[in-house]
C-alpha cells in the first residue's frame, strides 16, 4: 500500500507539472494539440488523486497500521465517520486532501468552460492552476506523504486528538479547505488576464461565481470553527484572535473586498489594477493561512499539525508576489480605466472606501498574527501581541465597515443626491437610535458597544426599508400587491439582494459579538455536591456527580438542575474528561440557549476526597444572534449565486437611441 | 503484485489519455474562440439593468429629478456608444 500510494502521488505530480508545461507551450505556440494534451493532463491528475484519496481512506477505515499516518490518526474505538475524517485531520492527509479538493475545483472549471477552452484567458488560467496544483502535490509526495510506512508496527493506533473528536471535525475543515483552495481560481484568472492581455471586464464577470463559491465555504468554515471553539474548547468564547482563526479571516476579508470591487469594474470599468491586486493578495493570504497552520511557525490552540514545510510555503508566497508584481508592471500600459471616479459621494466611491477598510483590517490582522515571526527575525525573541492588540485596533474599523455596509447599497452610482439619501435614512436612523438607546440603557453599555448596537440595528432597518421602498415602487408600477412587488424584486436580482441578506446577517453577527463580548459574565468557583448557588439570576443545584471509564478516557459528569430567571428548569450535564493516550484533559460543555443569551456551564475538575466540583459558568448575552446571523450570511451567499431573471430585450428596444 | 499491476494499468491509461492528442492530432478538434463582442454585449446588458434600477429607484423617491435626469442622460449616451461599437464590430 505504501509504495502504491507514493507512486500515485508522484504520478499526480508528473501529470500536473506536465499539464502546466503543455498549457504554457500551447499558449505561446498557439498549438491546439498541446492545449488538449495539457487539459487531459489536468483531468488525469484529478483521476490519479481520486484513486490516491480512496486508497488512503480505505487504509484509514481498515485501520491499516502499516502506514504511519493511519497509526497516528486511527484508534480501535473510532467510528467510521471519524476514520473518514482522519483523512484531513492530520498534516500529511490534509495536504493530499487539499490537492484533491483543488483538483476537483479544476475539473468543475474545465467542465464549465468546455466550450471556451481555446480562449487564451481560460487556457492561461488552466496553466496557472496546474502550477498551483503541482506545488501542492509535490509537497504531499515529497514532504508530507500520508503513505509513509510505519516506523514500527503497532497493534493499535494512537487515534485522533480528542479535541477533534466531535461532529465539527466532519464539516469545519472541509468547508475551510473548499474555501482556501477555491481562491486559487480568481488568482489564476487575474494572472491569465495579464498574460492574455485581457484585462477588460470579461475575467471579472466570469470570476464572480468562482469567487463567491469559495467565499461561501470560507464563511461556513469560519462560523463552524467559531461554533466548535464555543462548544468544545470550554472557555466560553468563540473567537480568540488565534493565528489559525486569523488565517481563515484574512483571505475572507480580502475576498469580500474583491467581491465588492469587481462590481465597480463591471459597472463602471474602473479599479482594474486594484482587482488584480486583490485577487493576488487573497490567494497569498490563503497560502499564508496554510503556512501558519502547517509550518508550526506560530503557536496556536488550533495547530493540530506541524511540519518543516515553512520554507517551501514561504518560497511559494514570495515567488507569487514577485511574479504577480512583475507581470503587473510589464502590462501596466495595457490597463486603462474606462471612467474616472467623479466623486466619492457615489456608490463606487463608497465601494472604494469599503475596499480600503477591508484591506486595512486584513493587514492589521496579518500584522498582529505574523508579529511573532517578524519580531523573531529582527530581535531573536518571539513577541506575541495577543487579544488586547486586536481588541483595541479592530473595533473602529469594524464600525466603519458597518457604516459603509449600510450606506453603500442605497447610494446611487455615479452621483448621489444628499437629499434623497437623507430621505432613505431618516426612518431607519430614528429606529436605530431608539433600539441602540433602549439596549444602551437596559444593558448600561459603554460607548463602543452602544455604537455597535446602534450601527448594526441601523443596517438591518435601512436594508429592510430599502427593499420595502423599491418593492413598493415596483408594486405601484405593475399594479400588484406590495408583498408580490417585494418578492418579485428579490427575484429580479439575486446577486444584489443576496448581498442585502448577507449585510443583515453581518449586522446580526455584530449584535451577537457586541453582546457576548462586552457583557459576558463569568463565575469560577468550587462547590460541593448537594450545594445550591446562583449566577446572573439562574439558580443552580449541584445534584450529583458520576464517574466512569470509557476505552479512551476517564470522565466525571456533574448533574446540575438549573432554573432560569423565568422559573423554567432544566438538567445540565457538564463533563470533565482525561484521555489516557494523549495525557490530556477536555471539558464537555453544557449549554442552555435562551433568546437573550446562553447559560454555559463547564466542569473543570473534581476533587473526589472533598466531593467538590470546580465549575466555570458563563452568561453570554445575545450570542444566539451570532449564529443566526452566520446562517443568514451563508444563505445570502448561496442566494447571490442563483441566476437572476432579467428581461433586457424589451428594455433595449425602449432605450434605443433615436 | 496486485498493487503493481493496478498502478501499471493506471500509468498506461494516464499516458494514453494525456499523450493521445499529440500522437493522433486528427482527433483534436479546434473549437471556436470566444466571441470578441461578448464583452460589449455584456456591458450593454449591465447598462440596461442600470437603467432599469435607476427608473425604479427614482420612482421609489431615492433620487431627485435633476440627478435622475443627468444620470439617465449619461447612461443613455454610454449605451448609444456601446451599440454603435457593437454595430461596427459585426
Amino acid at each position: 500500500m505504501s509504495e502504491f500510494g507514493r507512486a500515485l502521488l508522484f504520478l499526480a505530480f508528473g501529470t500536473s507539472l506536465y499539464a502546466f508545461i503543455a498549457l504554457v507551450l500551447s499558449n505561446l505556440k498557439g498549438d491546439a494539440r498541446w492545449k488538449e494534451s495539457g487539459i487531459r493532463g489536468l483531468q488525469a491528475t484529478v483521476g490519479v488523486l481520486t484513486v490516491a484519496s480512496i486508497a488512503l481512506v480505505s487504509a484509514l477505515i481498515r485501520a491499516d497500521y502499516s502506514l504511519q499516518y493511519v497509526a497516528l490518526q486511527v484508534s480501535p474505538g473510532m467510528g467510521l465517520t471519524y476514520r473518514i475524517a482522519a483523512f484531513w485531520a492530520g498534516m500529511d492527509g490534509s495536504m493530499l486532501f487539499w490537492s484533491w479538493v483543488l483538483s476537483l475545483y479544476i475539473l468543475a472549471l474545465l467542465w464549465e468552460t468546455r466550450q471556451e477552452r481555446h480562449d487564451p484567458l481560460h487556457s492561461w488560467a488552466y496553466a496557472s492552476l496546474a502550477l498551483s496544483l503541482s506545488f501542492f502535490v509535490f509537497i504531499a509526495a515529497v514532504f508530507s506523504n500520508p503513505f509513509k510506512p510505519a516506523e514500527m508496527l503497532v497493534s493499535e493506533g494512537r487515534g485522533m486528538n480528542p479535541l477533534l473528536m466531535n461532529v465539527w471535525m466532519h464539516t469545519h475543515p472541509v468547508a475551510l479547505y473548499l474555501g482556501y483552495t477555491g481562491l486559487a481560481i480568481p488568482f489564476s484568472y487575474a494572472m491569465a488576464a495579464l498574460l492574455a492581455e485581457r484585462v477588460d471586464n470579461t475575467w471579472v464577470r466570469f470570476i464572480r461565481k468562482w469567487t463567491l463559491i469559495p467565499w461561501v465555504f470560507l464563511t461556513i468554515g469560519i462560523i463552524l470553527g467559531g461554533r466548535w471553539a464555543y462548544l468544545e474548547l470550554g472557555w466560553g468564547g468563540y473567537w480568540a484572535w488565534d493565528p489559525v482563526e486569523n488565517a481563515s479571516f484574512m483571505p475572507w476579508l480580502t475576498a469580500t473586498a474583491f467581491l465588492h470591487s469587481i462590481i465597480v469594474q463591471e459597472k463602471r470599468g474602473m479599479l482594474k489594477i486594484w482587482n488584480i491586486n486583490l485577487a493576488v493578495i487573497t490567494f497569498l493570504f490563503a497560502l499564508i493561512g496554510t503556512y501558519i497552520t502547517r509550518s508550526g511557525a506560530l503557536t496556536s490552540v488550533h495547530a493540530f499539525a506541524e511540519s518543516e514545510l515553512g520554507p517551501w510555503f514561504a518560497g511559494a508566497i514570495w515567488s507569487i508576489a514577485v511574479v504577480a508584481a512583475g507581470l503587473l508592471y510589464m502590462k501596466r500600459h495595457r490597463i486603462q480605466s474606462e471612467h474616472r471616479l467623479e466623486t466619492l459621494f457615489s456608490r463606487e466611491g463608497f465601494f472604494l472606501i469599503n475596499n480600503w477598510v477591508f484591506l486595512a483590517l486584513a493587514l492589521t490582522v496579518a500584522w498582529g498574527t505574523l508579529f511573532p515571526i517578524v519580531s523573531e527575525a529582527f530581535t531573536g525573541i518571539k513577541v506575541t501581541v495577543g487579544q488586547p492588540f486586536f481588541n483595541s485596533v479592530t473595533p473602529p474599523l469594524f464600525l466603519l465597515l458597518i457604516f459603509l455596509m449600510t450606506v453603500a447599497p442605497i447610494i446611487s452610482w455615479r452621483r448621489a443626491s444628499s437629499r434623497a439619501l437623507v430621505r432613505s435614512l431618516a426612518w431607519p436612523t430614528v429606529l436605530a437610535l431608539l433600539t441602540g438607546g433602549a439596549l444602551g440603557i437596559g444593558m448600561r453599555a459603554p460607548l463602543i458597544p452602544l455604537l455597535g448596537y446602534t450601527l448594526a440595528s441601523w443596517t438591518v432597518y435601512t436594508t429592510l426599508y430599502e427593499v420595502f421602498r423599491v418593492g413598493r415602487a415596483r408594486a405601484r408600477r405593475k399594479g400588484i400587491p406590495l408583498f408580490r412587488g417585494v418578492v418579485e424584486l428579490l427575484r429580479t436580482d439575486h446577486r444584489r439582494y443576496g448581498g442585502y441578506i448577507v449585510h443583515v446577517g453581518v449586522a446580526l453577527i455584530a449584535i451577537g459579538i457586541v453582546g457576548s463580548s462586552a457583557f459576558r459574565q463569568r463565575l469560577e468557583k468550587e462547590y460541593p455536591v448537594g450545594s445550591t448557588f446562583s449566577f446572573e439570576g439562574f439558580q443552580i443545584a449541584f445534584k450529583d456527580i458520576q464517574q466512569g471509564i470509557e476505552p479512551d478516557y476517564r470522565y466525571s459528569r456533574a448533574t446540575l438542575e438549573v432554573t432560569d430567571p423565568l422559573g423554567k428548569s432544566r438538567l445540565l450535564y457538564p463533563e470533565y474528561r482525561f484521555y489516557f493516550k494523549w495525557n490530556m484533559n477536555t471539558a464537555e460543555v453544557a449549554l442552555w440557549p435562551h433568546w437573550s443569551g446562553d447559560f454555559y456551564a463547564v466542569l473543570n475538575g473534581y476533587d473526589e476526597d472533598q466531593r467538590m466540583g470546580l465549575f466555570v459558568l458563563f452568561w453570554n448575552p445575545l450570542v444566539g444572534f451570532l449564529w443566526v446571523g452566520g446562517l443568514l450570511v451563508v444563505f445570502g451567499g448561496f442566494y447571490a449565486l442563483l441566476p437572476s431573471h432579467r428581461r433586457n430585450r424589451s428594455r433595449l428596444e425602449q432605450e434605443q437611441p433615436v | 503484485m496486485i498493487p503493481i499491476l493496478i498502478f501499471s494499468l493506471i500509468l498506461a491509461a494516464t499516458l494514453y489519455w494525456v499523450l493521445e492528442p499529440l500522437v493522433l492530432p486528427h482527433r483534436t478538434e479546434l473549437r471556436a474562440h470566444a466571441d470578441p463582442r461578448a464583452d460589449l454585449q455584456a456591458r450593454v446588458e449591465i447598462l440596461l439593468q442600470e437603467l432599469r434600477d435607476l427608473d425604479l429607484e427614482h420612482e421609489a423617491g431615492k433620487m431627485d429629478d435633476t440627478t435622475y435626469a443627468q444620470v439617465r442622460k449619461s447612461l443613455r449616451a454610454e449605451l448609444a456608444q456601446l451599440l454603435s461599437e457593437l454595430e461596427g464590430s459585426s
